[in-house]
């Protein structure tokens, strides 16, 4: 039966998936009396908008766009097969079309969107991320990087933050050039709803290569915490997947996993002492693992990293990560997991809405070997302390 | 032992759920093959709406006599339920992802063509 014909639409027509059972699940656990702050969602960011704030020739550019080759945008986040692959089933059908909204959306409308969605489900702040903004990074015209982040902001803080409490942001880097990162820090680093500095998992240069140190004296000048945020990366040895489920499963953690490395063992943390992290978007597995990697290669290999004045993961511990998306497969290994990052408080919950793999807030609210405390903190609290969010 | 009426056997189409609400919860009610299949709408991954999700052939593994591994193709005798939320899949007439994540079934009995569901308690 081929997609789309009228009697594909009336076998699917009972198909209506939004959010109600998140929603009666808030209300069950009663929720809306926490303060849940949801550490990563993301919206589409409508880029024909954003090009207005841009300088020549990128305006011109993304004013004009060609829907045959948006490649700038979007050549490091095609999975392997091309646009959209992630969120189609084997057989080519897309499901979870009324939970999330793949299409840029106006701003007017991206904010009922997400204030209905807050409301509904007991978040009370969302810290939003840019979607295909964050594989900037990759490409190789700098001088788009640094336009587009520029402008980026400048549209977050014409439309959302400083205006409604409820939503916060990172200031996007264009991290391929560290003094205009700087720069930008300097510019609004300080600007209502402006809560952190976000950066790629995936970076020609990695993250703990002493060329970042323009980024981290700004970002530490200022009190702005590093959100490092993962990709889905199909550069590299991440190509040779031939499905996304390969692709899907390493290449988050694992570029996480490479940063984090890159700042450890090159001192970042003994360098800018009260500068704070938070790798987002990884899952919690990882962590464990790199943890115990680091501390064993450094026990053989102490001299590559004189500046290191502990173990590898007790900087690690003090270390911030967002919770999705949660491998509850194990809960076994998921209460190790928790317990070797210290997640009562070091853990903040991310839903990602609306990208395919959302949590929702019960995800962590149900956890058996939670604390109400733990969960509390959680949901919320360590996200609104480490942020400072009022 | 409280029953159900789902509908009259001929109102349903092979395939498309039929859903019940029974005590503020939802039951979706399957028709495949001459059978019925009741499950409880809730997806034990997440606690998404399960059955508004697509029935589809589930994707298998073909392998040769010999037990080598051909190509995946789509069964078209095999069906699975997909959850709208995350893709989360249960096999049509069992309910079951595996014997850990299965969804809540209730029996389902055929009385004067009426489909009925037994559900005791949800």
């Amino acid at each position: 039966m081929a997609q789309g014909s009228s009697d594909e639409k009336n076998r699917y027509r009972h198909i209506r998936a939004g959010l109600d059972n998140a929603v009666k699940q808030a209300e069950e656990r009663k929720l809306d009396e926490l303060f849940i702050v949801d550490a990563d969602c993301h919206q589409r960011e409508p880029f024909e908008l954003i090009a207005r704030y841009m300088n020549s020739p990128f305006r011109e550019m993304l004013l004009k766009p060609d829907e045959e080759d948006d490649s700038f945008l979007s050549r490091h986040n095609r999975g392997v097969d091309g646009k959209y692959f992630h969120s189609k089933t084997r057989n080519g059908r897309r499901i979870r079309s009324e939970v999330s909204f793949p299409k840029p959306q106006p701003p007017e409308e991206l904010i009922e969107v997400f204030t209905k969605r807050m409301y509904d489900l007991g978040i009370k702040r969302s810290i939003i991320f840019p979607t295909p903004l964050m594989y900037l990074a990759m490409d190789p015209n700098h001088e788009f990087e640094v336009s587009a982040t520029n402008a980026y902001i400048d549209f977050m803080l014409e439309h959302f933050l400083g205006k409604y409490k409820e939503m916060l942001s990172p200031v996007c880097l264009p991290v391929n050039s560290p003094d205009k990162a700087a720069e930008l820090i300097d510019r609004v680093g300080k600007e209502k709803g402006v809560i952190g500095a976000m950066v790629p998992s995936t970076s020609p240069t990695l993250a703990g290569n002493k060329k970042w140190d323009p980024i981290y004296e700004a970002a530490e000048s200022k009190s702005l915490t590093i959100c490092m945020h993962s990709n889905t990366y199909s550069g590299g040895f991440f190509s040779d997947f031939d499905k996304f489920i390969g692709l899907h499963t390493l290449c988050r953690p694992v570029t996480l996993a490479t940063q984090l490395t890159s700042i450890v063992l090159n001192g970042v943390p003994e360098r800018f002492k009260k500068l704070k992290f938070v790798f987002v978007e990884g899952g919690v597995s990882w962590i464990p693992w790199i943890m115990q990697r680091m501390d064993s290669e450094y026990i053989l290999r102490r001299d590559e990293a004189p500046i290191l004045t502990k173990m590898p993961s007790d900087y690690v511990r003090e270390f911030y990560f967002t919770s999705q998306p949660l491998e509850y497969a194990n809960e076994e290994d998921l209460e190790y997991a928790f317990n070797k990052i210290g997640a009562e408080n070091h853990l903040m919950y991310a839903s990602d809405y609306p990208h395919w793999d959302f949590d929702v807030p019960s995800t962590i609210y149900d956890l058996s070997f939670l604390s109400l405390k733990a969960k509390k903190n959680i949901l919320g609290e360590t996200a609104k302390r480490v942020f400072k969010i009022n | 032992m409280t029953l159900h009426v789902a509908g009259k056997v001929d109102e349903f189409q092979e395939l498309v759920p039929k859903f019940l609400n029974v005590d503020g919860k939802s039951v979706a009610v399957y028709s495949f093959k001459g059978k019925f299949h009741a499950y409880e709408n809730l997806c034990p991954h997440q606690g998404g709406p399960v059955c508004e999700g697509f029935t589809s052939g589930r994707s298998e593994a073909k392998v040769s006599e010999t037990g080598r591994y051909l190509e995946d193709y789509t069964s078209s005798t095999r069906f699975v339920i997909t959850c709208p939320w995350h893709g989360s899949e249960y096999d049509l007439q069992t309910g079951f992802f595996n014997d850990k994540l299965k969804l809540k079934s209730f029996p389902v009995h055929i009385e004067d063509e009426l489909v009925k569901v037994e559900v005791s308690s949800l």
